[in-house]
């Protein structure tokens, strides 16, 4: 009989499904604390969303001197990919407290994959702020 | 004392595709991490003449104190991805590794959060008493 070719490496290589986790109570409060921070961290961020949302209100309010379209779309943007951020952090944390509380690795598996996500995102601008921070060093220099 | 304990962890059985998540987060983490650490170093190397201005000394230390905690938050944000990918790419003492990376986010998260704090703290203070700097 053939194996399946889709099957987890990790089905058929003898390991156990369980039992690789048990973190002790010191591990667990350490991950339980970096759940806590990120989530403070999280709200921040929903601050920040709720403050462009408001943004945006002024400039459909007031028009921005004839700059109000181009700022508009640039606010809501901004809100949409700080609304995404903070929502993936809140997720890497519940997926890392909840995989160490039930010892779980695929429940970590989802908190690391929400972190990812964050990380892309500030990857990508860590980028473009280094190559802006760049030019203006040229720039000053 | 808690990295002794964990020294003898064994493996833990990740899929292979979470395995891939764990590196690529790791990666990403480290690019966040070096690229903020050379905005940082940049960032205190434009403000070093603005020292010599007096006008604008306060602002410039302010500037330098911000960049130097960029970097040192940023190392432990490194710290975390490397121990991050050791967890993906080696079979070996998973749970130390996983722990010495949620050990330095902790720190790293914690920070940034106190930091938001004593801005937006800084920022009230600033527009109550119209303090100029």
């Amino acid at each position: 009989m053939e194996q399946n070719p889709f099957a987890p490496p990790s089905a058929s290589t003898g390991d156990p499904g369980h039992g690789g986790l048990v973190f002790s109570p010191e591990g667990a409060q350490v991950v339980s604390s970096l759940a806590a921070w990120m989530r403070g961290l999280s709200i921040f961020y929903y601050l920040g969303v709720g403050l462009l949302a408001l943004g945006s209100c002024g400039v459909v309010a007031t028009g921005a001197g004839g700059v109000g379209f181009p700022m508009l779309i640039a606010l809501l943007l901004a809100a949409v990919l700080i609304g995404l951020a903070a929502s993936w952090l809140r997720g890497a944390a519940s997926g890392f407290e909840r995989g160490v509380f039930s010892d779980d690795e695929f429940t970590i598996g989802q908190g690391f994959r929400s972190l990812r996500a964050y990380l892309i995102l500030f990857g990508i601008f860590g980028i473009l702020n280094l190559m802006g921070q760049i030019y203006q060093a040229i720039d000053a220099l | 004392m808690l990295q002794m304990e964990l020294s003898t962890a064994k493996r833990i059985p990740f899929t292979e595709e979470d395995e891939r998540r764990i590196a690529s987060a790791g990666l990403w983490g480290m690019i966040v991490a070096v690229t903020s650490i050379a905005t940082g170093l940049i960032s205190l190397v434009v403000q070093v003449p603005l020292l010599e201005v007096s006008m604008v000394r306060t602002v410039a230390i302010g500037s330098m104190v911000q960049a130097g905690v960029t970097v040192v938050i940023n190392l432990w944000l490194l710290q975390a991805c490397l121990a991050m990918r050791k967890v993906a790419l080696t079979d070996e003492a998973d749970q130390a590794h996983l722990l010495t990376a949620f050990q330095k986010l902790r720190a790293y998260f914690m920070v940034q959060v106190i930091l938001l704090l004593v801005m937006i703290l800084f920022g009230i203070v600033i527009s109550v008493t119209g303090a100029n700097f």
